[in-house]
């Protein structure tokens, strides 16, 4: 057992990545903290990494970061979220949603396809965050684990037209990405309230 | 104390009691024009009698509780009253009057009982409120506990705007409260406004000589006549002969999508010598945008190089718009004077109907008014209708334990459109849109001893300042800052977004961190549906606020007069209600005891 794991065992000194990881209280780290702190639109030290692990990226408007500076306001910061959508598929009422979240919500008011066959929402300010992932796990969707150090979504083939084995492989996706899931209760606890994470596969 | 108060009138080494009650009961009732004719009469007999009056009055000198006191008080927020009561107390110690010089906020009102005579200088704030070191006096001569004054004498001089609905109100009341309280005026009252200074020495010669009668030398207590003048350690520039100062920068600091243009203006006091302390205001001298005097000529078909006289001093039409006369603030005695001038009728239709004319001006500029109702009148008719410039304040943005040579302004850019026209501010068009960097900027600073940090910095602070009502507490935390203060320190700030009205926000978030800053509470306006405002953040955190205020915290609220700082007041009476246990009465009461020690200060506008 222990001799089939040294393989995996690479020498030398760890990535940050696993400190914070190891820190973190499974995930949790000061997330919640940060999101009661209503003096900056970002996040702090490790948070900035950690909500990598919930699927999003801090991000700013870099073109008027100068412009923004002289103002003396900090960076225009907001997240960029990737959902978790194994295999791609989304159903039309799915879509609405978001297409209604991306609308009224975000700065841009877009919905971003990806090549990884999910799609992002771009320019979410801090007091919309938690909002955001409401919205999507009313609608069954979630992006746990869409960012960072991990297998980010799971692709299957596209949909060849009425392919029986396009189902079998989607249904592959879907349980292979909900078994990579971090095993923490932190995503719920954190963006839904405590409420239980509704995925896909339990619908 | 009442029969104490009536023997310090009664000349009682002149005339006896019962001689003194039958000269009270023949002249009760008299109007002034008559008592001045019974004291002229009576004076005139005297002459017929032979001898020298004074001789008899001298005599009557050393008998101290004859002695006539004179007092002058002042109600003022920005200093302007309080200057002009300073310049009255000289000339009346220079006449040997032997005058005390007292803010109304120091005064106890019980004491009026005991004096003689009482010149009062009062402006007013608000919507036709009494300035706040005003407040308890004025509450005091309009209440129920208003003392009977049938043996003062008194004058009234109030300070106002006559671009404001209740024009010199507090000094009207004043007057009115005194004269039913049975006092006597001394000479009429006079309302001045924004251009005070001529009529204000007019009267203010004319009260020294009216009170020469009562204070003839001899009769002004010697130990009284020899107190030193208070005057403040005096700033070598003034309103009237500013510093010439240099703009160093003019940077937005609202975002790109704000629905607000604020400015940090930072403006160069070098080789000045001038100094000024956290809580003080720049007067800011302008000149009017030439978009704007073109217009004028233009609109009225008049010669900008016409040559017209202003104040004695002649010069072009042109200049006179640019640098003399107000042009983007609306004053209803221009509209007198314009249609007097052009014989507008339709100007007249509107001057009858007060309360219309009030909305009609409101809504606009000079410019708008003389484009609605366009007539024919001469350059100099055109000047004689326009009211002097006068300059504006900013409360000031620094502290000099930080910037040294510098004063720093956060403005907000007046600029918008109506009327088919792009409309500027004054002053903050100036500073905001025509000034250029290195160009060239009178100002000088304004005292306000009524807006300042605890003597004591382990005092905490809280800190109300929505918009532009930020600029003092930054001085104040820069102030702080330096002096490594250890008091706490909670601002409430508000602003429309989040995003792009957090002013001075890197600054403040450094504060926070380094620990200065112990809270700082946000409302944004317009991040939600519902408005949130600085007022509803106080009640959410009432409970820490009240134990702020009972560990002896000073309260201070900077920014909108009109709504925003009553709202504020009402917040802070309901908390100190609500954890305080207290009724509303006493809540109220608590709030006037913060005021009169000082810890409630308001730098409102
Ligand atoms: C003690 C004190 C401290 C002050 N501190 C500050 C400060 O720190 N920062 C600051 O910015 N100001 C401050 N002010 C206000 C400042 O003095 C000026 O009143 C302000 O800048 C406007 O002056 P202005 O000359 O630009 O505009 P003005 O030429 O005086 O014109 C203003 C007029 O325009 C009208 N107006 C404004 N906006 C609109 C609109 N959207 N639609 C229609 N009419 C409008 C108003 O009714 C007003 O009558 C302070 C005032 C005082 C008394
Ligand atoms: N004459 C005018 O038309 C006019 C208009 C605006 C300002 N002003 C004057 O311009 C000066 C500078 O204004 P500013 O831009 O710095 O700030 P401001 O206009 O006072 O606005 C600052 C913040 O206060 C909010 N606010 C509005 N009403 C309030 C209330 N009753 N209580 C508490 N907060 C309230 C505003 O919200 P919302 O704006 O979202 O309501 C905003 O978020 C002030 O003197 C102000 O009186 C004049
Ligand atoms: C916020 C504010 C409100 C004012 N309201 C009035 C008013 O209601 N009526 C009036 O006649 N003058 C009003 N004024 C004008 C002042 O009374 C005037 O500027 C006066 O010279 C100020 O004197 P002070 O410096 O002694 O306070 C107001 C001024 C300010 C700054």
């Amino acid at each position: 057992m222990s001799n089939d794991q040294s393989q995996f065992i690479v020498e030398g000194k760890l990535a940050d990545n696993e400190r914070l990881k190891r820190e973190s209280r499974n995930l949790r780290g000061t997330i919640e903290q940060d999101l009661k702190d209503d003096i900056t639109g970002g996040f702090t030290a490790d948070n900035f990494q950690l909500i990598r692990f919930h699927g999003m990226y801090q991000q700013d408007d870099r073109d008027i970061r100068a412009e923004r500076a002289k103002q003396k306001l900090e960076p225009l910061q907001n997240v960029m979220l990737r959902a978790r959508l194994p295999g791609g598929v989304i159903l039309p009422h799915q879509w609405l949603a978001i297409d209604k979240f991306a609308d009224e919500q975000t700065m841009y008011g877009s919905i971003r396809l990806t090549t990884r066959q999910t799609f992002q929402f771009h320019g979410v300010l801090k007091p919309k965050i938690k909002l955001m992932h409401q919205t999507l796990n009313a609608v069954g969707m979630d992006s746990i684990a869409t960012a960072g150090d991990v297998n980010r979504n799971v692709l299957c083939t596209s949909n060849p037209v009425e392919s029986a084995l396009h189902l079998e492989a989607y249904e592959w996706a879907k349980k292979i990405s909900e078994h990579l899931l971090p095993k923490t209760n932190a995503y719920a606890e954190i963006w839904l309230d405590g409420e239980k994470v509704k995925l896909l596969s339990r619908r | 104390m009442s029969q104490q108060s009536n023997q310090n009138v009664a000349p009682g080494a002149i005339v006896n009691e019962q001689q003194w009650n039958a000269i009270t009961q023949a002249i009760a009732g008299l109007n002034r024009d008559q008592l001045t004719w019974v004291s002229g009469y009576a004076a005139g007999l005297a002459a017929a009698q032979g001898g020298a009056v004074a001789p008899a009055v001298q005599t009557a000198a050393p008998a101290a509780v004859d002695a006539p006191t004179l007092t002058v008080l002042y109600g003022s927020q920005t200093g302007n009253a309080k200057a002009l009561a300073q310049q009255f107390d000289a000339q009346a110690k220079e006449a040997g009057y032997g005058s005390k010089l007292v803010s109304m906020a120091d005064y106890k009102p019980r004491q009026l009982k005991s004096e003689t005579h009482v010149v009062i200088f009062a402006s007013t704030h608000g919507e036709g409120d009494a300035p706040d070191d005003a407040i308890e006096l004025h509450e005091f001569l309009g209440g129920k506990k208003a003392p009977k004054l049938p043996s003062t004498k008194y004058a009234v001089l109030s300070l106002g705007d006559s671009s404001y609905e209740f024009f010199c109100q507090t000094g009207k009341d004043f007057d009115e409260r005194l004269a039913k309280a049975g006092a006597t005026a001394l000479v009429e009252r006079a309302d001045c406004d924004v251009d005070y200074e001529a009529q204000a020495q007019a009267w203010t010669a004319s009260v020294i000589a009216a009170l020469k009668e009562d204070f003839s030398v001899g009769t002004v207590s010697a130990t009284v006549a020899a107190l030193a003048p208070v005057v403040e350690a005096s700033q070598q520039y003034t309103k009237k002969s500013p510093f010439t100062a240099t703009l160093i920068e003019s940077q937005k600091i609202t975002g790109r999508d704000s629905v607000k243009d604020i400015r940090h203006i930072e403006i160069s006091l070098e080789d000045s010598g001038i100094t000024y302390k956290p809580g003080d205001a720049l007067g800011v001298w302008f000149k009017n945008a030439e978009g704007l005097v073109n217009s004028f000529v233009e609109v009225l078909a008049l010669d900008g190089n016409a040559e017209v006289t202003v104040a004695g001093e002649s010069l072009t039409l042109a200049a006179a718009l640019t640098s003399k006369l107000e042009l983007t603030l609306s004053y209803p005695t221009f509209v007198k004077a314009y249609q007097e001038a052009t014989g507008s009728e339709s100007l007249a239709a509107l001057i009858e109907d007060k309360a219309a004319l009030r909305t009609y001006m409101s809504e606009r500029q000079l410019i708008d008014i003389v484009k609605d109702h366009p007539g024919t009148l001469t350059a100099q008719q055109l000047v004689d209708a326009l009211r002097p410039l006068t300059p504006r304040l900013y409360s000031i943005a620094s502290s000099q334990a930080d910037v040294e040579e510098e004063v720093h302004l956060t403005v907000a850019h007046v600029d918008y459109e109506a009327f088919g026209a792009r409309h500027q501010g004054g002053a903050s068009g100036f500073l905001c849109e025509y000034l250029e960097e290195n160009g060239e900027v009178e100002v000088f600073v304004e005292n306000n001893d009524n807006f300042r940090l605890p003597e004591d910095p382990n005092t905490p602070i809280i800190m109300v300042g929505p918009g532009t009502g930020i600029a003092p507490f930054r001085s104040f935390i820069q102030e702080r800052d330096v002096q490594g203060a250890e008091g706490k320190n909670w601002l409430f700030f508000g602003n429309p977004n989040f995003t792009q009205d957090f002013l001075y926000q890197v600054e403040w978030q450094g504060y926070v961190k380094d620990g200065l800053v112990d809270k700082l509470t946000l409302a944004f306006s317009r991040d939600q549906e519902e408005k949130i405002y600085v007022q509803h953040r106080l009640l959410e955190h009432g409970e820490e606020v009240f134990a702020w205020l009972e560990q002896g915290a000073h309260f201070y609220v900077c920014g909108d007069a009109t709504h925003m700082a009553k709202d504020v007041e009402n917040a802070l009476i309901t908390i100190v209600q609500k954890y305080g246990n207290k009724s509303e009465a006493d809540a109220r009461a608590y709030i006037v005891a913060l005021r009169k020690a000082k810890r409630y200060q308001k730098d409102v506008y």
